[in-house]
C-alpha cells in the first residue's frame, strides 16, 4: 500500500538545476538571511523552500535513509536560523549552508552505525512518466547508495556536493579545506571507483 | 579517446548520480512548519489546538527528532508513577512505553501508521498529562 509520504518521494530523471541567474540567488539569499536575522518568519520559509531539495539529496546520498536526511535537513534549518544573526556574508550562502550540513552528518556518523537503508520501490512514483521503469531506477539507486558508501568520506564528499550543492568548484574546494586540483582528483577517483562498483555488481 | 564501453559507464554514473528527490515528503513539511511556528516564538500554536490528541500530534510534529519525542514518552511513564505514587504497571503504562518504542524505532513509515492507533487508547486525562510533560521536556 502506498502512503502519501511514499507517494510524495519521487525520483527523477536528470534535470538541470533551475535557470535562475547564480548571481540573483546569492543575493536573494544574503538579504534572506538578513532577514531572518531580524525574526522573518517568511523569509526562513522562503530559504527553505529554495535550499530543501540540494540539501535533502545530498544529505539522503550521504548517509543513505530517508527519515535520517529528513531530521538532519531539518536540523540543519534550525542551525540556520539559530545562527542566522551571525551570518557574514563573506563567503557563499551555499557554503555556508552546506558546511552546517556537513557538521551535523559528521555528529551523525560518529553518534549512529554507518548503515544502508536504501530506497524502496515504493519510493518511486509508478504513474511518473519520467520513471520508464521503476524496476530498474531502483536496483540503479541501491546500488549506487551502496557505491557511495564504499567510498572514503574526503571522496564521497567532493562528489556530492559537486552534484547536489549548486557550488562552483572553486567554492566547494574552500569549503572542503582542499586544492581545485586536489578536489578534481577527489572527484575524478569517486567517479571512477563507483564506476568499478556499478561494474562489479551490475 | 573514451572507448564506448568506458563512455557507456560515464554516463550510467552520471545518470545515477542526477536521479533526484524532486519532492519533499508531506511528513517533511509539516514538521517544517511546526519547527518555524516553534523558532518563531509562536508555540502557543499548541495551546491552541482543540483537543488533547491534537496537541500532541501539534507537539510530536515540533520536535528535533523522533527520538526526542521517544525519550520524552519514556520520561513520562516514570513521572506518571512520582505523581500518582502508583507502584503496579497500569495498561496507561503500556501504552506509553509502546508509543515510545514506536518513535524509538526512527522509522517514519511504521511510525506514522503506528502512532494515530496507538493515542487512540490514550484518555483525554492522560493526554494533557503527556502533553504538559513532553512540552516541558522538550521546550
Amino acid at each position: 500500500m502506498h502512503t502519501s509520504r511514499q507517494r510524495a518521494l519521487k525520483m527523477s530523471p536528470p534535470e538541470p538545476h533551475s535557470s535562475t541567474s547564480k548571481d540573483s540567488d546569492l543575493i536573494d539569499d544574503d538579504h534572506t538571511m538578513l532577514a531572518i536575522a531580524m525574526g522573518d518568519g517568511v523569509a526562513f520559509r522562503a530559504l527553505f523552500d529554495r535550499w530543501k531539495l540540494p540539501l535533502l539529496n545530498f544529505i539522503y546520498r550521504s548517509i543513505g535513509s530517508h527519515a535520517d536526511a529528513e531530521d538532519l535537513t531539518l536540523m540543519v534549518f534550525e542551525q540556520v536560523w539559530k545562527s542566522a544573526p551571525h551570518y557574514r556574508a563573506e563567503g557563499t550562502f551555499s557554503a555556508w549552508l552546506f558546511a552546517i550540513a556537513r557538521g551535523k552528518l559528521k555528529h551523525e556518523w560518529r553518534r549512529r552505525q554507518r548503515r544502508i537503508q536504501p530506497g524502496t520501490l515504493e519510493d518511486i512514483d509508478p504513474a511518473d512518466p519520467k520513471a520508464s521503469s521503476s524496476q530498474a531506477i531502483l536496483e540503479e539507486e541501491e546500488l549506487l547508495l551502496a557505491g557511495l558508501q564504499t567510498l572514503p568520506e574526503s571522496q564521497r564528499e567532493a562528489l556530492l556536493m559537486s552534484v547536489h550543492s549548486k557550488m562552483e568548484s572553486r567554492e566547494i574546494a574552500e569549503t572542503l579545506g582542499v586544492s581545485s586540483n586536489h578536489l578534481y582528483v577527489l572527484i575524478h577517483r569517486a567517479r571512477e571507483q563507483l564506476k568499478q562498483f556499478f561494474e562489479k555488481h551490475s | 579517446m573514451n572507448t564506448p564501453d568506458k563512455q557507456s559507464g560515464d554516463d550510467r554514473i552520471e545518470s545515477a548520480l542526477k536521479r533526484e528527490i524532486t519532492h519533499t515528503s508531506a511528513s517533511l513539511e509539516r514538521r517544517f512548519e511546526a519547527m518555524h511556528l516553534r523558532l518563531t516564538r509562536d508555540i502557543d500554536g499548541i495551546a491552541e489546538q482543540p483537543q488533547p490528541r491534537q496537541k500532541l500530534w501539534f507537539l510530536s510534529q515540533s520536535v528535533r527528532t523522533w527520538s526526542a519525542l521517544a525519550a520524552s514518552l519514556a520520561l513520562v511513564v516514570g513521572l506518571w508513577h512520582f505523581n500518582t505514587e502508583r507502584q503496579d504497571v497500569s495498561p496507561h503504562d503500556l501504552h506509553i512505553l509502546e508509543g515510545s518504542k514506536i518513535l524509538q524505532n526512527e522509522d517514519l513509515l511504521t511510525l506514522n501508521q503506528s502512532l494515530e492507533p496507538t493515542l487512540e487508547l490514550f484518555d483525554d486525562e492522560l493526554l494533557e498529562f503527556l502533553i504538559a510533560v513532553s512540552y516541558e521536556n522538550i521546550y
